[in-house]
């Protein structure tokens, strides 16, 4: 373990009733980076998710945070998924305050920094609004911005682009980089879009068939602040086939497992 | 800025909804009323076989005082048979979600319940309880309770994973998650339950009072059929009705109250500021 570990996953395995999702997995995520998950769907992906969010206590292993052993707590980390999540019957900022106010009455000082965030990154005039009147990619920043005003420090995103239109996704991540670069947060960001782990990350992981481990790790090499254009470069291309090489490898096995008579 | 048009309309087009949700079924009422009379004057019916509804509100115009004191009572029953009612069913659903074991142990026996006709039991009520309002409203609780505990206990526990998910990983306590989540989502199924149970509380009204009461508009009922006075056998069933319209509506005003979030882009703010709508920022891109 690499002494400015943020995150630490220490020989972490599951199974679900004897039936093994996760094999042995170690990582490091260093404090500050950005960390993107790929691999072919079944393989694991959201069980490693959860047990990093401390939703599911693994099998073996430990995960740590800061050195400290978090196995199968939460609380420590800001938690997004697909789905916005928001809740219907609470305005914009009650919200994104839903977290705070759990842990003890929300002050002045929540509630400024939860409007200032808003304001930041244009959902000022919005915060008195209920979720229903936000279109899709606003609820999504409302989601995230709740996320970080929960816990900034480590954020776990699984797929949060997943179900917006492409071209909305792209101003998505475009938008996410931005916030990445305004606050210092360490981020686990789990995809099946190569494009998107590429673009966004610092370090991409592929994940194996079932049961999952870490098949490759790539570096990403792009400078920040990086721009879409860069997606068509031959470098990011060249990148890309390598990366994809590799989970439809994967793919075809998981395929395989699944439907033996069908898959190539 | 792709925003959705925000609920929430010109009073003009308001009012013209509200016509067009009030006038067709006046419309209709209008028919079956005129086709009434005109079968009853056509035919040359007898009043104590089917009276006119000219005569029926005749009666009840004549009659109004003992049917305004007879409406009260019953209405009074109904109210407090259905505030236990569903206020137990709304406990006993919320134990159960709470726990499996309840669930468990409580759902075979609550539905063996339902399995009793309210009927048989106001009986042997009358007879432990008396002539008073109890037997009514245990009958009329009876009635009321399980649609709203099968309804609140589908609302409270049938809530999507992912978002318990989320209020777990935020530390939320079972009690956060039950008011912040599970109430509200269940909301539109209890809602729901105690529109359909204010209705059917006029039944266990009426039929607690038919085994034993000196009170009420089903003792009422009784008399004027026994003296065959069926125009006032009819305007008591107009005013039962009517009870049971203004029941469903209450309810129906009460849900309106209680989730503005279904029909408006923020919230009425009655007793707390406003939160000042601050401008976005000029660098602020909108997705």
């Amino acid at each position: 373990m690499s002494a400015d570990a943020k995150v630490h996953l220490d020989h972490v395995s599951h199974a679900f009733d004897g039936r093994p999702v996760l094999g042995e997995t170690t990582l490091d995520i260093a404090k500050g980076e950005f960390v993107a998950v790929v691999g072919p769907s079944g393989c694991g992906k959201s069980t490693l998710f959860n047990i990093v969010a401390g939703l599911i206590t693994p099998t073996h292993g430990r995960v740590l945070v800061d050195g400290t052993d978090i196995t199968g707590t939460t609380g420590r980390m800001g938690y997004m998924l697909q789905k916005d999540l928001l809740l219907p019957w609470k305005t914009v900022l009650d919200n994104v305050l839903l977290g705070r106010s759990l842990g003890h009455r929300t002050t002045k000082a929540d509630r400024n920094e939860a409007l200032d965030l808003l304001d930041r990154y244009g959902l000022g005039s919005f915060t008195d609004h209920y979720p229903h009147a936000l279109s899709g990619g606003m609820r999504q920043r409302a989601a995230l911005i709740r996320t970080i005003v929960f816990s900034r420090e480590v954020l776990l995103l699984d797929e949060p682009f997943g179900a917006l239109d492409s071209q909305t996704r792209l101003l998505m991540q475009e938008w996410l980089l931005r916030v990445c670069s305004e606050i210092d947060s360490t981020i686990l960001f789990i995809t099946h879009d190569i494009d998107e782990a590429l673009f966004l990350a610092d370090r991409v992981l592929v994940m194996s068939a079932r049961p999952g481990t870490i098949k490759g790790v790539f570096d990403v090499p792009f400078a920040r602040p990086r721009a879409y254009e860069q997606v068509t470069s031959d470098e990011f291309v060249a990148l890309k086939r390598q990366v994809f090489g590799l989970i439809y490898e994967e793919s075809v096995r998981a395929a395989h497992e699944l439907d033996p008579a069908g898959a190539p | 800025m792709s925003a959705r048009p925000l609920p929430g309309s010109p009073a003009g087009r308001h009012a013209r909804r509200g016509l067009a949700v009030v006038i067709p079924p006046l419309v209709v009422f209008a028919v079956i009323f005129a086709g009434w009379q005109w079968l009853v004057d056509v035919r040359h019916v007898q009043q104590f076989v089917l009276p006119s509804p000219h005569q029926v509100f005749s009666a009840a115009w004549s009659d109004r005082s003992d049917l305004l004191s007879n409406a009260l009572y019953t209405a009074w029953e109904m109210i407090v048979g259905f505030a236990f009612g569903a206020g137990i069913g709304i406990v006993f659903a919320t134990l159960m979600a709470h726990s499996r074991l309840a669930s468990r142990g409580l759902y075979p026996v609550l539905i063996t319940t339902q399995t009793i006709p309210p009927i048989a039991i106001a009986a042997p009520l009358v007879i432990w309880l008396g002539y008073g309002i109890w037997p009514k409203v245990i009958v009329t609780a009876m009635i009321v309770f399980f649609p709203v505990l099968v309804n609140a206990y589908q609302g409270l526990t049938n809530v999507d994973a992912d978002l318990l998910s989320l209020m777990r990983s935020m530390n939320a306590s079972e009690w956060q998650t039950f008011r912040h989540v599970r109430v509200p989502a269940a909301s539109t199924l209890i809602f729901a339950a105690m529109k359909l149970a204010a209705t059917y509380s006029v039944i266990g009204a009426v039929f607690g009072e038919w085994v034993g009461s000196d009170k009420g508009i089903g003792v009422y009922i009784l008399q004027a059929n026994s003296r065959l006075q069926t125009d006032r056998v009819y305007a008591a069933i107009f005013v039962l009705s009517l009870i049971g319209i203004v029941a469903f509506l209450l309810v129906a005003l009460a849900e309106w109250l209680a989730t503005p979030w279904r029909r408006r882009a923020t919230p009425r703010r009655l007793f707390s500021k406003r939160v000042p709508a601050r401008q976005t920022p000029s660098n602020g891109e909108h997705v």
